[in-house]
């Protein structure tokens, strides 16, 4: 192997010269990281399909009987989940290689693991709901909501301000379908339908203006 | 402060803060294309070009050449070499600064 007569990296010898690598590194890190993968039709593309799961499960719990409207409901939402990852690791993937990027990387999995609790705690209240559907009811949307918004939170961490406010939107949006008054015409579905599906269409617009599609 | 966009106007350990830079990104986003280091970076042509050679000289990074379309496209990446070295320099770093 080549040897070189110097050193790959400076040498360094005091703690303030440390310092400054160390500054010099976490800025690079960031730059290279922050916002320049994210894609704004993914953003659409997740928003679509949040509408696409209420406006079938309308359809699924207005025709189907017990149980079997439980098992309908479990397939779709899980489809919905499924086409949303795949649809944003695809167009997430396309965005990376239009800025140069790689869409697997150290970040990558940071931001998975920084959302996995959120989805895992939504997993498990959708299981119990579909065991005990009476005791959550529609209030389900709303559980659903602030799961994705914990999640959402979490990988603002590692992110640009947009999906902070995102998160925080999920958050507002989830406390007001739980707290919503049954008499004032309009159930947790439909909310969930306007607000997940519209914050995530209001989001990949602004991102794909901001940042790129 | 000296900032990464200003890699050129820093003193004599630019060479080296130029390679640890693109350590850095390569270690963060996986694997990058010329112009994305370049435009992280704030660096010329060749100065990137020179910094890519001496790290792939030494086994730290992968180079990776292909055609997208009719454009050559040449994608770095770190070797497991890389890693290690990269690593063990924050961590020397990171002693350092608790020492």
């Amino acid at each position: 192997m080549y040897q070189p007569e110097q050193p790959v990296f400076r040498i360094v010898t005091s703690a303030g010269e440390a310092e400054e690598h160390l500054r010099v590194i976490r800025q690079a890190m960031e730059r290279s990281t922050r916002h320049s993968t994210f894609s704004g039709l993914s953003g659409i593309a997740v928003g679509l399909l949040a509408l696409a799961g209420c406006l079938l499960t309308n359809l699924i719990l207005r025709s189907a009987p017990d149980p079997l409207w439980r098992y309908l409901f479990f397939g779709l939402w899980t489809a919905v989940l499924g086409s949303a990852l795949v649809a944003d690791y695809l167009l997430t993937k396309r965005r990376a290689r239009q800025v140069g990027k790689g869409v697997r990387s150290p970040y990558a999995r940071h931001l998975i693991r920084a959302a996995a609790p959120g989805f895992l705690a939504a997993l498990a209240i959708t299981i119990f709901y579909v065991l005990n559907p009476s005791f959550i009811g529609p209030y389900i949307y709303g559980f659903w909501m602030l799961c994705y918004a914990a999640s959402v939170l979490a990988v603002a961490q590692y992110s640009v301000r947009e999906v902070s406010i995102l998160g925080w939107a999920f958050m507002a949006a989830g406390m007001v379908t739980l707290l919503l008054p049954p008499t004032l015409g309009i159930g947790p579905r439909a909310v969930m339908a306007l607000t997940f599906g519209g914050f995530h269409i209001v989001y990949g617009v602004w991102m794909g203006y901001k940042y790129g599609w | 402060m000296a900032t990464v966009r200003n890699l050129d106007a820093l003193d004599d350990v630019i060479h080296q803060k130029v390679r640890l830079g693109v350590m850095s990104c390569l270690m963060a986003s996986g694997e990058a294309d010329f112009n994305f280091l370049k435009a992280a970076l704030g660096v010329s042509d060749g100065n990137l070009s020179t910094h890519l050679t001496v790290l792939e000289e030494n086994g730290y990074i992968h180079i990776r050449k292909e055609f997208v379309g009719r454009k050559p496209r040449t994608t770095y990446s770190p070797t497991p070499l890389g890693h290690r070295a990269f690593e063990a320099y924050v961590a020397a770093l990171e002693a350092l600064v608790r020492s």
